[in-house]
């Protein structure tokens, strides 16, 4: 039967790798390229990188950088950020990526997702909706890294993404992006069910045991973590590291 | 010489190449037929649509290509993923007809409770063909696929599980096909590139 996908997801700002506390810069890692090279070595299920900063610096993506990380790769490999049109999908699959990953983009448009997954296949699109608590407690996707409402709820999000062909949704929590207090199993339950695409939830992974309980309940599922594989500690020293359940 | 056909629904031709660079296996690349006519073993990638495969395989004149290869019997073909559903007869996904040399059909999956397409790390289980010597059966490989071979085709080399158990790898003749993309997984896949180059 399926393991769960256990992925290391890694932000980069366009010049190195960072790492986020609530979607804020707080840590510098690093070169990407060696970093993956690094979590290649570890055997990681599957490795997303993103460019956090690609939309707002309007930026291509670096298809260089994509080029000399998916010779580094025998897992798939994703890529994000400042993803608008379907050529960007096209060429970054053609340099080596598996997945191309839409945020902001898809979740405002999302016949954008449809357009990409006529050009890359389904299997390879996938989208990323931000999320956070609002006022009165409930989840809400949210834009522009993690600071204005969408306006729509998350299930509708959900049905738009898929009636739209997506392949995979990720589920990144605004709130819990590096503050490892481990996962809203209810929420995650939620999102399964709303789900008929496989998804990914990022955000808040403190140790491998925040794993296991989403992972035995439903094993076809991917759990994410950036933090915990690239941050070690109290003082949170920079250290690839890689375990799963 | 290993020769790695480029055609439109191809993929990840770069991970290929990438594995093959890795385990020093001489290959050649080519989008033409010809260029590939000495080489002894192929390898046909994919990724997508069933349909999108087959017509570009026709278009490309890969299709008339690979009927001469396994009339002949003149190399060993590795199809993977849609490559390898492509020398089905045909598929559930699509209308066109696929190659016929693995002499059944590509359906879809049976369950509707878990999420579509089977897409992660999965075990398996292999009846001790040649070209699984060495692979970590446990760890197995990484699976992206909706469709898939029947458990009970009489070709099958290997099963795995996802709902419902099913066909990963089979053979007929020299022809061989992997459901997993090798490419994508670690050291087994690796494995499996460098068993099917040995064979």
């Amino acid at each position: 039967m399926l393991r769960p996908r256990i992925v290391v997801y890694l932000l980069t700002d366009g010049k190195g790798l960072v790492k986020t506390l609530k979607f804020k810069p707080d840590k510098y890692l690093g070169d990407p390229l060696n970093a993956i090279r690094i979590f290649n070595e570890l055997e990681v299920d599957e490795l997303v990188l993103l460019d956090i900063k690609a939309t707002s610096e309007k930026r291509e993506p670096n298809y260089k950088l994509i080029s000399n990380i998916s010779k580094q790769c025998r897992m798939p490999f994703g890529y994000g950020g400042g993803v608008t049109h379907s050529e960007q999908a096209l060429r970054l699959v053609s340099e080596g990526a598996e997945k191309v990953v839409i945020g902001d983009a898809g979740v405002s448009d999302p016949s954008l997702i449809s357009d990409i997954a006529k050009n890359i296949g389904s299997q390879s699109t996938v989208a990323v909706i931000n999320h956070k608590k609002d006022l009165l407690g409930r989840r809400i996707p949210c834009f522009a890294n993690g600071l204005k409402k969408t306006g729509l709820s998350l299930v509708n999000t959900v049905d738009l993404l898929q009636e739209n062909g997506v392949g995979e949704l990720v589920f990144y929590d605004v709130d819990r992006d590096g503050a490892r207090v481990g996962f809203d199993q209810k929420f995650i339950d939620e999102v399964y069910a709303a789900s008929s695409c496989p998804i990914t939830v990022v955000g808040g992974a403190s140790s491998t045991d925040d794993f296991s309980e989403p992972g035995k309940k439903y094993q076809a599922i991917g759990l994410g973590a950036g933090s915990l594989f690239t941050l070690v500690g109290k003082h949170k020293a920079p250290l690839i590291n890689y375990s799963k359940p | 010489m290993i020769g790695v056909i480029e055609y439109q629904a191809g993929g990840n031709v770069h991970a290929i190449k990438n594995a093959l660079n890795y385990l020093s296996i001489e290959y050649i690349v080519s989008s033409e037929p010809d260029s590939l006519s000495g080489c002894r073993k192929i390898i046909l990638p994919g990724v997508g649509a069933f349909d999108t495969a087959v017509k570009s395989l026709r278009a490309t004149g890969f299709e008339s290509f690979l009927n001469d290869v396994v009339r002949n019997q003149s190399a060993d073909l590795l199809g993977i993923c849609v490559g390898f559903q492509v020398l089905a007869n045909e598929s559930e996904e699509g209308t066109e007809k696929g190659l016929g040399f693995l002499n059944t059909s590509v359906k879809k999956f049976k369950s509707t409770d878990l999420p579509v397409p089977h897409m992660g790390w999965n075990a398996v289980k292999s009846n001790g063909h040649p070209l699984f010597e060495g692979v970590k059966q446990d760890v197995g490989f990484y699976f992206l696929h909706g469709y898939r071979f029947d458990f009970e085709y009489e070709g099958s080399i290997a099963a795995a599980t996802y709902g419902e158990d099913f066909c990963c790898s089979a053979s007929a003749g020299r022809v061989f096909g992997v459901q997993f993309h090798p490419e994508k997984s670690h050291g087994n896949g690796l494995q499996i590139l460098k068993n099917f180059s040995e064979m």
